[in-house]
């Protein structure tokens, strides 16, 4: 039964997040993450404009990759960002064993995730295609290669995740809120940005 | 576990796999209606940028958050959409 204390600071949380004024988290997460965004729509319109100066290097090297791989990994990522956000909403409640479960499978498809790329690297490496054979695969590989990076840095989120959400019990204290907020915006970061690149690399004709 | 289920984010979840997959489809040049293929590539391009605006209303939540905040994000997906659709038209 939740003592007067938890409760309030439940009924607190959704006060502040019906007002308009509040801020998933931290606001320092999401100067990170829109500063992340700004320096991807960089690589964006790099990747566009680059496209534009080569037109057939760029459909080759599309050619050459498998637009199902990109595919599997965008629903793998959604999926991911789907249990993380249902945590979010189960440590609210206090169902921290719940929210570990659902956090696995967060782990799950991101553990898929990277072993795919490597799968789909390698095939790539064998086949002869590498970073410096044109700039269509330059772009490629960095801009894969940076997203991989944030996903293994999410994966070790997971763990610190799914550690706070061991000691929720009852209710969540708005420390451990706010950090598995920031945790999770950090996640769904992570989702949004390979949207864009799976539809830039895999999709364009 | 229901009401889990019944939650904002798993229709938001259900829409992005939809969009994932039809986009997936028409990227694949399939004859979509007889639609040029820069107008179906505009299209995906727009579709990924959408799918980033909802991921940002439902799965992080900035339906609720402060406008600042809704404005930059918001703002990214419209701005950031438009010039990478313009490079590649103009391309």
């Amino acid at each position: 039964m939740a003592s007067t204390g938890a409760q309030s600071l439940t009924e607190t949380a959704a006060r502040l997040r019906e007002s308009k004024r509040w801020i998933p988290g931290e606001a320092g997460i999401w100067a990170f993450i829109l500063m992340d965004m700004c320096t991807f729509a960089f690589f964006f319109a790099t990747f566009a404009r680059e496209r534009g100066r080569d037109p057939e290097a760029f459909a080759q090297g599309r050619e050459t990759l498998s637009a199902t791989f990109g595919a599997a990994n965008t629903f793998l990522l959604l999926t991911a960002s789907l249990c993380v956000a249902l945590a979010v909403r189960l440590v609210r409640e206090g169902n921290g064993r719940l929210a570990q479960r659902f956090l696995l499978g967060s782990g799950a498809c991101g553990a898929v995730f990277v072993v795919n790329k490597v799968v789909e690297w390698s095939g790539k490496l064998s086949a002869g295609h590498e970073p410096n054979d044109n700039d269509f695969y330059q772009l490629f590989f960095t801009f894969t290669g940076i997203h991989l990076l944030h996903v293994l840095i999410a994966m070790v989120v997971l763990v610190y995740l799914w550690r706070v959400a061991g000691s929720v019990k009852v209710a969540p204290t708005a420390h451990q809120a706010r950090f598995f907020e920031n945790g999770a915006s950090y996640w769904h970061l992570v989702d949004l940005l390979w949207l864009v690149l799976f539809a830039l690399l895999y999709l364009m004709a | 576990m229901t009401a889990l289920l019944r939650s904002y984010a798993v229709l938001a979840w259900a829409i992005l796999m939809g969009l994932t997959a039809i986009s997936w489809w028409v990227g694949s040049e399939h004859d979509v209606g007889g639609m040029s293929m820069k107008t179906a590539t505009s299209l995906v391009l727009i579709a990924a940028f959408a799918k980033v605006a909802l991921v940002g209303h439902s799965f992080m939540e900035l339906r609720h958050a402060a406008r600042p905040l809704q404005v930059a994000f918001w703002g990214w997906c419209v701005m950031v959409a438009t010039v990478v659709v313009a490079v590649y038209l103009t391309g």
